[in-house]
């Protein structure tokens, strides 16, 4: 004993000694401050003083220490041999006692509702199982979005379920150290006594909320704001806004109005990136009445005859890759062409009525047009005059140049005699401003300390705004800030509470989203947590506050919407009692009091005020170097959804790439920087920059770089916090860009661009449709098998896909998704290629580097007779049924991924990992009528077969076959241009086995002989040569 | 009589007839003893029985633990990979099977060998076999017993795959596919692994009769009393045995030729371009016995330096098993010229698109490598003095083990990476886990080798007799 005692004394002296060595001045100076002891870096510490680290930074991992490792493995050790002892818990399912008369176990119920993701408001239908609310379709009788919805309103559901919710509210948030989370009770009754003292100190509240087109809910802010008086206001703002449409047309026809867009009527479309089929507007709907004018033959009541679209734009958007024609621009020079344009029509042509117009000439006259392709655009148009459309550059351009490019676009509808048929101002789409000015006087007005409370709903500005703009400092002098979010977002740190709010799908609503379209939005589900809504919470803030009038005697905003609806009740109740036209309003799901208007061919025209031109030529000059587009994704639009994991998976529709923003850049810029896919770029804007991966995306103008915006939150939650970078933040038009010389992997579902000759795409230009409708599908060879062929006795499930009318949104990945409770990966696993999607679409390039041809392709499961997965299954997991569909069986299936290598569509998907341990929450999103598949099992698409039985079960209760159309598959039912039909091939009359022997239909690979289910209608090019 | 040189030193010994082929034989291949001149039987005896006798060498204790250690290793990546998922590898939707199939196919073709030296050459009284083919057989056995772990262990659902895939009665009525060529794998594999493993142990009899009559401790005398079976030498039971041997290399040679032509099914009946074609299974057969044969040249070069069997294992083995590798590798290279010209002649643009991609795409080097190593490399053999060196072979049969793993990692990832729809076009990057498992699996074979090494005879002490008496007589001629 005493000899160990001596020696860990001498050892100790040894490390005292040691510790008085140093090896730097800073070291020395340590020391001392430690008193002499040395503060080691981590690497040099034994595992044992490393265990207080939290992990590597960066890496997500954990470095668990030796001595945790094995206590850990000791613990688990243990628990593994005590829980071998312990029997099961014993779960209980509980029965209803008293079962809900609308109920039935099993048993869906729809309700029909409206989307709250965008201004546009497609009309929707939730599904709900035992109560709770498991997917949104488009409603199909919504005169608007005729039964579409696009990826986020699929994806909205989702929302619903977040586990980074707002699940209380939260006190004290502008401090941080303080912060905590409190019932929403509680800091409303906070904010009421504020209000109210602010009330007797007659201070001025705001009330910031994104765009509202609720009626309802205007009218009850409109009330509140009112009754504090004192110059109390109520502003609007949206990060991506339709401003620059609204000013434009106020300048232009002297009423600030989004027109209606009649793309249904419109034969030749030119957009200067506007992009209507992706982001812009009300997408759905112009996407389903476009797609109206691309049908062709048995799917478009014989039809030989489509629209052209042209696309004059800097990046390749959503709609440019479905254009016939499409002219790169360079970003900034918009306003430029669309007048180089006018004077190609106008004074070049000498055609419109503006023709005689020195005013508008003398202008036009200093743009002179010598693009030859600008010249035959403009001789198009104006043979198609009254059916022509001409469209701005949408979310691509703001401030003063969009509403420049408004104008000039105004002049040409109004030259080519459009005002009134393609463009309709009576039936406006909406008519409110949510401009970016009017943040930018709110900010001063704030700073300048003219604002003592302001109430914050529906929007982030912390997030969407440039960095200098002063918002979260103007905030300081604000008295009381109030944020009502369902998320603790970048704005709820500057706020001194922040008021959970319902989800869209636990609260009343309604909105009027064009003249005349009352819809209504019902709740699906009762809150899940501590929640209200925000026009319930307002009310209850009027009633503490003692504003009087309705504020006295309304209970809920349930019951302050039904009285406002009276109004509508009162004109358009058709004769029924309020009660009855209630009922019937929430079974249909909206009110249409202009329909016949809506329908008429033609409607008044504006006249143009030519005095609209004078400020264009200020925005007509061109940006000397790179210019820089911001531009929205179809999946994250401006960035709410960030935390949602279905669109941050979602591959855009055009790149394919998931999860991160970057820079796109031209083919040929990349070549002559020497830029590789997923180099570092510095992109530097001013004095402002962020560094984001390299894109080569073909179709960027060469002098061009694109950056999208709604990446880069930093409070969102698990999902959405730093993925990619805030392009908000990036204020201005010339940009410079440098290699950082990092490279990053972007996570990419498509690596291959080009069709390589194969006959999988096949397409024609609409002259050589014309004059054979076999055009670009010539007869195969006969092919014959030496099989038995199967007998399909029944029926026998089939599908075409109308390629001329698809247009790559990505609605149907969504919609698959939220049907089949398909997993998401993570970004790591979709760099892998393990993305899980069932349907995916496929997107070739063809013809110029920088100015590509394009065609999306769905592809999924195609069901073949000879199934090449069939034979290939050892345990027979993977088999044909008598209706011709390709089953899965996942619990039988083993794993070994042979089918899937056999497969030459490649549309078997394989879970790598367990997928499908999502959050408790979220999994009340799935699909209770679905397997979730566990690790190690195939899967793909099965044609919806839960659909299929539903469909059956129902039919076979009345005893009838199904009817042709009664079952839609997921995708089929959310595409936007109605490019899919399903059915029975078995009965000669259905839709499925007429589109399936137009001459343009064709199988994929079809001397592979496996004789898909799914045949494809040849694309249409509406263009002269091939 | 004393110049017989067959392995039967009684039954056969009285048949003029069949002397007089087994002599020709002789004359013609056997310029030269199979045994070193000078040995006795004892001496045999002693020789082969040492490393069993003795406590182990220094050297093989460093190369068991080497072993063990590796094997170690590869047990517990493939236990992470079993835990936490396949993903755990570089696959992806596109690459569905890459190292895994891959080390599937390179094992069973290294177990080629055993069967061919023990089955075909005994058939045709290749005496020169009776040196290597005891060691080539227990190659064979645990080449497929790594082989048979990759199919298990590729599938994602392995506590389900190691019995759904055999056609057990059960309740649920759930079958197998008989039309899948990886059920044909399951009763291929198993019924090789079977007929191989009876074929060994049969051989083995004799001479565990020897080791347990040399026995001096108790407890082995046991265990080999066991294992011989009662082996008492006698003639009857020699005729006995040696029928049944007779019949077993009879059962044995149609599986040289059926087993690898079933793995080749796998991909030959597919329907991807660079799998689909019918000159797989010889091309397979060819290329298996490639593989073996280089990986007997390999571990019995190895074995004779730590073993002392120079005596045994002389440089005659070695160059005719050089031979064999050189007539196989040139096989090999005639299939590999075969599916370029059928890829150009057969006009189909998946299947030609397969080969330029495989020989100038992305994994060209890899496709390099393997005809390197396979087809240029091997014709250094055509010289007697590279033929008959133990340097220069052994590099060269290193070499042939990569190329041929090679081959197998081109067939399927070059083929899959990119086949029917561009847009699923796709690159395949291992992780260090599939690295990891792949040495790993030679961990496993040559700690399983190693342990045969030391506890049972590895050359065939009773054949051995038999070619000595050759040896002996021509060694007395010198």
């Amino acid at each position: 004993m005493e000899n160990q005692n001596e020696k860990a004394k001498e050892t100790q002296k040894k490390t005292d000694i040691d510790t008085k060595y140093w090896r730097s001045e800073e070291e020395l100076n340590a020391f001392k401050t430690n008193n002499g002891v040395r503060e080691q870096e981590p690497e040099f510490l034994t595992s044992p003083l490393r265990e207080d680290e939290a992990g590597i930074e960066g890496t997500g991992k954990t470095d668990t220490s030796r001595r945790e490792f094995v206590k850990l493995m000791a613990a688990s050790t243990v628990m593994l041999g005590a829980s071998a002892c312990t029997r099961r818990p014993v779960e209980k399912i509980v029965p209803y006692v008293k079962k809900p008369e609308e109920i039935v176990p099993g048993v869906a119920n729809w309700y029909a509702s409206t989307c709250s993701e965008c201004e546009a408001n497609c009309g929707i239908v939730v599904k709900t199982r035992e109560g709770r609310p498991i997917k949104v379709e488009g409603n199909e009788n919504h005169p608007a979005s005729q039964g579409g919805l696009c990826a986020r309103g699929q994806a909205s559901i989702l929302n619903l379920y977040d586990a980074d919710r707002l699940q209380k509210s939260v006190a004290n948030s502008r401090m941080p150290n303080r912060h905590a989370s409190a019932t929403t009770q509680s800091v409303l009754e906070k904010t009421a006594s504020t209000l109210n003292m602010l009330k007797s100190e007659k201070g001025r509240v705001v009330v910031l909320t994104g765009k509202n087109k609720s009626p309802s809910s205007l009218k009850l802010i409109d009330e509140f704001v009112k009754g504090f008086g004192n110059g109390s206001s109520h502003v609007q703002y949206e990060a991506l806004n339709l401003s620059a449409v609204t000013e434009a047309s106020s300048q232009s026809f002297g009423k600030a109005v989004v027109p209606r867009y009649r793309f249904d009527k419109a034969d030749m479309i030119v957009t200067f990136g506007a992009d209507f089929l992706g982001t812009w507007g009300s997408n759905v709907e112009y996407s389903k009445d476009f797609s109206k004018k691309r049908k062709l033959g048995a799917v478009g009541k014989g039809s030989t005859n489509m629209s052209k679209l042209v696309a004059i734009e800097p990046i390749m958007t959503l709609t440019g890759s479905n254009s016939d024609q499409r002219i790169s621009i360079k970003g900034g020079d918009e306003v430029r062409t669309a007048l180089m344009l006018a004077h190609e029509l106008i004074v070049n042509q000498s055609k419109s009525k503006y023709a005689g117009n020195s005013q508008v000439t003398g202008m036009l006259n200093k743009y002179p047009n010598k693009n030859p392709e600008l010249k035959k655009v403009a001789s198009e148009l104006w043979e198609n005059k009254g059916k022509s459309l001409v469209l701005g550059a949408g979310y691509l351009l703001s401030g003063e140049s969009a509403v420049a490019l408004e104008n000039v676009v105004n002049l040409l509808n109004s030259a080519l005699e459009n005002e009134g048929s393609t463009v309709d101002g009576t039936l406006a789409y909406s008519t409110d401003e949510t401009s970016s000015e009017n943040i930018t006087k709110l900010i001063a007005e704030m700073k300048s300390g003219k604002v003592q409370a302001l109430l914050m709903f529906g929007v982030n500005p912390a997030y969407t705004l440039p960095t200098n703009s002063g918002f979260a400092d103007s905030l300081k002098s604000v008295k009381w800030v109030a944020q009502f979010s369902q998320f603790f977002d970048e704005t709820s740190k500057h706020a001194d509470v922040v008021v959970a709010t319902n989800n869209a799908f636990e609260n009343w609503s309604d909105s009027e989203s064009q003249k005349g379209l009352f819809n209504i939005h019902q709740p699906t589900i009762s809150p899940l947590y501590d929640t209200k809504s925000f026009e319930d919470s307002l009310l209850a803030l009027g009633k503490a506050t003692n504003l009087g009038g309705k504020f006295s005697n309304t209970a809920s905003f349930h019951d302050y919407l039904k009285d406002s609806w009276k109004t509508i009740h009162a004109s358009h109740g058709g004769g029924k009692s309020f009660n009855a036209f209630w009922e019937q309003l929430l079974r249909t799901g909206f009110v249409d009091t202009n329909a016949s208007a809506r329908k008429s061919e033609s409607t008044a025209s504006r006249t143009f005020n030519v005095n609209a031109l004078n400020g264009v030529e200020k925005s007509a000059g061109s940006i000397n170097g790179m210019s820089l587009v911001k531009y929205p994704k179809v999946s994250q639009f401006d960035g709410k959804n960030a935390n949602n994991s279905w669109l941050q998976e979602m591959p855009d529709p055009v790149s394919k790439v998931t999860w991160d923003n970057y820079a796109c850049i031209a083919v040929s810029t990349a070549d002559k920087m020497g830029i590789k896919q997923g180099d570092m770029l510095k992109v530097s804007v001013g004095s402002d920059s962020v560094v984001l991966p390299a894109f080569i995306q073909p179709g960027t103008h060469p002098e061009t770089v694109a950056i999208a915006v709604g990446y880069g939150r930093t409070s969102a939650g698990r999902v959405g916090d730093s993925v990619g970078v805030n392009a908000f933040h990036l204020n201005g038009q010339k940009v410079e860009i440098v290699k950082t010389g990092d490279t990053y992997k972007l996570a990419t579902t498509q690596m291959h661009h080009s069709l390589e000759n194969r006959p999988i795409v096949k397409e024609a230009t609409l002259k050589e449709y014309k004059k054979d409708h076999h055009a670009g599908n010539p007869h195969g060879p006969e092919l014959v098998t030496i099989w038995p062929e199967y007998k399909y006795p029944g029926y026998k499930w089939g599908m075409s896909i109308d390629l001329n009318s698809c247009t790559g949104c990505g609605s149907c990945i969504i919609g698959c998704q939220s049907e089949n409770n398909i997993p998401v990966v993570g970004r790591d696993n979709v760099r892998a290629s393990r993305e899980m999607h069932w349907i995916r679409i496929d997107r070739y390039y063809s013809g110029e580097q920088d100015n590509p041809e394009t065609v999306h392709q769905p592809m999924m499961c195609s069901q073949c007779e000879n199934a090449p997965c069939e034979t290939v299954c050892p345990v027979l997991a993977t088999m044909h049924d008598h209706e011709g569909l390709n089953q899965q069986v996942y619990n039988r299936c083993v794993g070994t991924r042979y089918c899937a290598n056999n497969c030459p569509y490649k549309v078997r998907r394989f879970n790598w990992f367990t997928f499908t341990d999502v959050p408790g929450s979220e999994k009340l999103a799935y699909n209770p009528d679905i397997t979730v598949r566990t690790r190690g099992v195939m899967e793909k698409c099965t044609f919806c077969i839960q659909r299929i039985r539903e469909a059956k079960d129902h039919a076979k209760d009345e005893t009838r076959a199904v009817h042709d159309g009664e079952i839609k598959t997921a995708c089929q039912q959310s595409c936007p241009t109605n490019a899919i039909v399903f059915g029975n091939t078995n009965d000669k009359k259905s839709m499925v086995t007429k589109a399936k022997t137009d001459p343009r239909s064709y199988v994929a690979l079809e001397d592979l002989n496996v004789r898909p289910s799914i045949s494809y209608l040849t694309k249409i090019r509406n263009k002269e040569e091939a | 009589m004393s110049t017989v040189t067959s392995m039967r030193p009684v039954s056969e010994m009285d048949n003029p007839e069949s002397d007089g082929v087994v002599l020709a034989n002789a004359a013609k291949i056997l310029n030269e003893p199979l045994v070193e001149p000078g040995k006795t039987i004892s001496e045999i005896n002693d020789d082969i029985c040492k490393p069993l006798e003795s406590f182990p060498t220094k050297k093989w204790l460093i190369a068991f633990t080497i072993a063990a250690l590796v094997a170690g290793m590869g047990v517990t990546l493939m236990g992470i990979t079993i835990g936490s998922g396949i993903g755990e590898w570089g696959l992806n939707r596109t690459v569905g099977w890459a190292f895994d199939i891959t080390n599937f196919v390179f094992w069973i073709g290294i177990g080629h060998a055993g069967t061919l030296i023990s089955a075909i050459l005994f058939l045709f009284r290749q005496n020169w076999r009776t040196s290597i083919n005891r060691s080539a057989e227990a190659m064979t056995i645990f080449a497929v017993m790594t082989a048979g772990l990759f199919p298990l262990l590729h599938t994602g659902r392995q506590w389900y795959a190691f019995y759904w895939l055999f056609p057990y009665p059960n309740r649920m009525d759930l079958w197998v596919n008989f039309r899948s060529p990886l059920l044909w794998d399951v009763f291929a594999v198993s019924t090789y692994f079977t007929i191989s493993a009876v074929f060994w142990f049969i051989g083995l009899i004799p001479d565990n009769a020897t080791v347990r009559d040399r026995a001096q401790n108790k407890i082995r005398k046991a265990i080999y009393t066991v294992l011989s079976m009662g082996w008492t030498g006698s003639a009857r039971a020699w005729i006995h045995y040696e029928t049944a041997y007779m019949l077993l290399a009879g059962l044995s040679t149609p599986l040289v030729l059926s087993v690898h032509s079933i793995v080749s099914f796998d991909f030959a009946v597919s329907i991807l371009p660079g799998w689909h074609a019918t000159i797989f299974p010889p091309y397979f057969v060819a290329g298996a016995v490639f593989s073996g044969f280089a990986m007997v040249l390999t571990l019995l070069i190895i074995a004779r330096e730590v073993f002392n069997l120079k005596p045994y294992i002389r440089i005659v083995h070695l160059e005719n098993m050089n031979k064999i590798i050189m007539l196989t590798g040139l096989m090999v290279g005639y299939a590999y010229a075969t599916e370029f010209f059928m890829a150009w002649y057969g006009g189909n643009q998946y299947e030609s698109f397969v080969f330029l991609n495989r020989a100038f795409g992305p994994y060209g080097w890899s496709y390099w490598t393997m005809v390197t190593c396979n087809v240029v490399i091997p014709q250094l053999f055509w010289f007697k003095k590279v033929r008959r060196s133990i340097v220069p072979m052994f590099i060269i049969s290193i070499f042939v083990n990569i190329g041929m793993w090679f081959e197998r990692f081109v067939i399927i990832v070059t083929s899959l990476h990119r086949d029917f729809l561009p847009s699923s076009w796709n690159m395949y990057k291992p992780t260090m886990l599939e690295v990891g498992i792949l040495i790993g699996s030679f961990g496993i074979f040559f700690t399983l080798f190693l342990l045969f090494c030391r506890f049972l005879p590895t050359i065939a002490i009773s054949e051995v007799k038999g070619v000595l008496f050759h040896s002996k007589h021509k060694g007395g001629h010198h």
